[in-house]
């Protein structure tokens, strides 16, 4: 047991490059040999032992080539390199290229056509204010904005006449529902004020000639004397005057007013549905149908 | 500069590897400069003398270690973890190779043994050349653990460390590996082999 503590394959391996078989003492010898078979196999190992010695010592040394350690050193480079001067490199190799020379025929061509896009762009434009001044409609909105303090007058009096609800510069259109608000309660009279007031900036922008605002009133006095149930449905179902041409704001405030027309309706028939038992409909005595259709007109 | 490559010089592995983490690439060139030659042998030795081969594996190896540095760990010895990534991939290079190494083998194993059995003119050239062949047919453990020990000089306590094992491991692989090969290398004559060298 105390020779194995002290002798191990280690110590053979000291004792295979220091002494031949020969030359080891008698407890090495026995040590030896518990491991090995003898003489021969110890001088095998030792042979071979001194010959990879040997064969180390006389073998040329491998030197690593100089491209080994370029390309290393280049891809720990480029691992190391930030992402922004890899992003940077690209694009100075962009904006300065290593073959001007090569260059001239592109850059001419897209000097081209960044020439025909600009003059083709300032014609279009010279174009589009040419017929821009032909548009005579422009300006002759603008006219009936500047006239439109003589209807107001003209709306005045009416009104002072018919109710003293305080509309006064909406136009025969609100002159309308005022008279059909008359005799509707006072909760009517203040919502129908809430969308007076609402349709001012449109009745405003709307404006409508002293011809149309004459005609219109005619008819709005026409109507204060017929019942209150045909008012919306004549005043809607009126015919223009013959030769009278629509034009595009007209027929937009007719269609807001259709719609307040709705509400204000909506609101009587909901303050009265309470009084009016369910019965036959009819459209001559029914005020919320004739809304209705008016709406859909 | 100079001055600065001695410093490196004088760094640990250890302390190299740190300042590789951060970027450093005069120390992963000292690093290189260090480790490329023995590395460069190992590869030669356990890739069947192939330097074309060894030169590949040894530009893979510091390639690997550029792009992750941080594989490793600074726990371990960067020697023993250095040599064990390079096992690691000489296995890799058997199990691809296995195949068409055999065949080979075989075939430059036939003509040997004849040449060794004429027992006239044994240089150190054809006994490397056995050697190797032999090694070859070994498990590649054991032959890892013959080169480190033989070739590269490590020490039992490092190669323990590259496999993970036991020292007694180690030496247990040594002596049977060394005892197998001498039986099988035993038609060299030991005494022709001295006398060429002397």
């Amino acid at each position: 047991m105390e020779r194995r503590e002290q002798y191990d394959p280690e110590d053979i391996e000291s004792l295979l490059y220091e002494r031949s078989f020969d030359d080891l003492l008698e407890e090495e010898r026995a040590y030896v040999l518990r491991h090995l078979s003898g003489r021969a196999e110890y001088e095998a190992m030792r042979t071979l032992l001194l010959d990879l010695r040997a064969d180390d010592a006389q073998a040329p040394p491998l030197e690593p080539l100089p491209i080994v350690r370029t390309n290393v050193m280049e891809a720990f480079r480029a691992q190391r390199q930030p992402q922004w001067r890899i992003w940077l490199n690209s694009i100075g190799g962009v904006l300065v290229p290593g073959e001007l020379p090569r260059l001239w025929r592109p850059a001419l061509a897209f000097a081209s056509l960044a020439l025909l896009v600009v003059v083709a762009v300032w014609f279009i434009r010279g174009n589009g204010l040419a017929s821009g001044d032909a548009l005579a409609e422009l300006k002759q909105k603008e006219a009936p904005v500047q006239q439109a303090a003589e209807p107001e007058t003209t709306v005045d009096t009416v009104t002072g006449n018919a109710t003293s609800t305080g509309a006064t510069t909406i136009g025969p259109v609100e002159l309308a529902e005022v008279l059909d608000v008359d005799d509707a309660p006072a909760e009517a009279e203040s919502m129908t004020d809430v969308h007076y007031a609402e349709r001012a900036a449109t009745a405003e922008m709307v404006a409508e000639p002293a011809e149309d605002l004459a005609e219109e009133k005619v008819a709005v006095t026409a109507t204060v004397n017929v019942k209150q149930e045909a008012d919306a449905v004549s005043f809607y179902t009126a015919a223009p005057a013959p030769g009278r041409v629509v034009q595009l704001e007209e027929l937009a405030r007719n269609q807001t007013v259709a719609n307040t027309e709705v509400r204000v309706a909506s609101t009587k028939s909901r303050a009265k549905m309470a009084d009016t038992p369910s019965s036959g409909r009819s459209l001559a005595q029914d005020r919320e149908l004739a809304s209705l259709l008016a709406a859909g007109w | 500069m100079a001055l600065f490559n001695k410093e490196y010089g004088n760094l640990g592995d250890e302390r190299l590897m740190e300042l590789v983490v951060r970027g450093d690439e005069r120390a992963f060139g000292a690093l290189y400069d260090r480790y490329s030659r023995r590395l460069l042998s190992y590869f030669h030795r356990m890739l069947w003398n192939d330097r074309e081969k060894a030169q590949d594996y040894l530009q893979d190896l510091f390639t690997k270690l550029a792009q992750r540095p941080t594989s490793y760990d600074p726990s371990r010895s960067f020697q023993t973890w250095l040599f064990s990534v390079a096992n690691n991939m000489c296995k890799n290079a058997y199990r691809h190779e296995e195949v068409v190494r055999a065949a080979a083998r075989e075939l430059r194993h036939g003509v040997d043994r004849e040449e060794a059995r004429d027992g006239i003119d044994v240089d150190h050239e054809r006994f490397r050349g056995r050697l190797d062949q032999e090694l070859a047919k070994l498990d590649p453990d054991h032959k890892a653990t013959f080169v480190m020990r033989y070739n590269e000089d490590m020490a039992i306590k490092e190669i323990a460390a590259v496999f993970g094992c036991s020292e007694g491991t180690v030496k247990s692989r040594l002596f049977y590996t060394l005892k197998k090969l001498a039986e099988r290398m035993k038609e060299f004559d030991p005494n022709a082999l001295h006398h060429g060298k002397a």
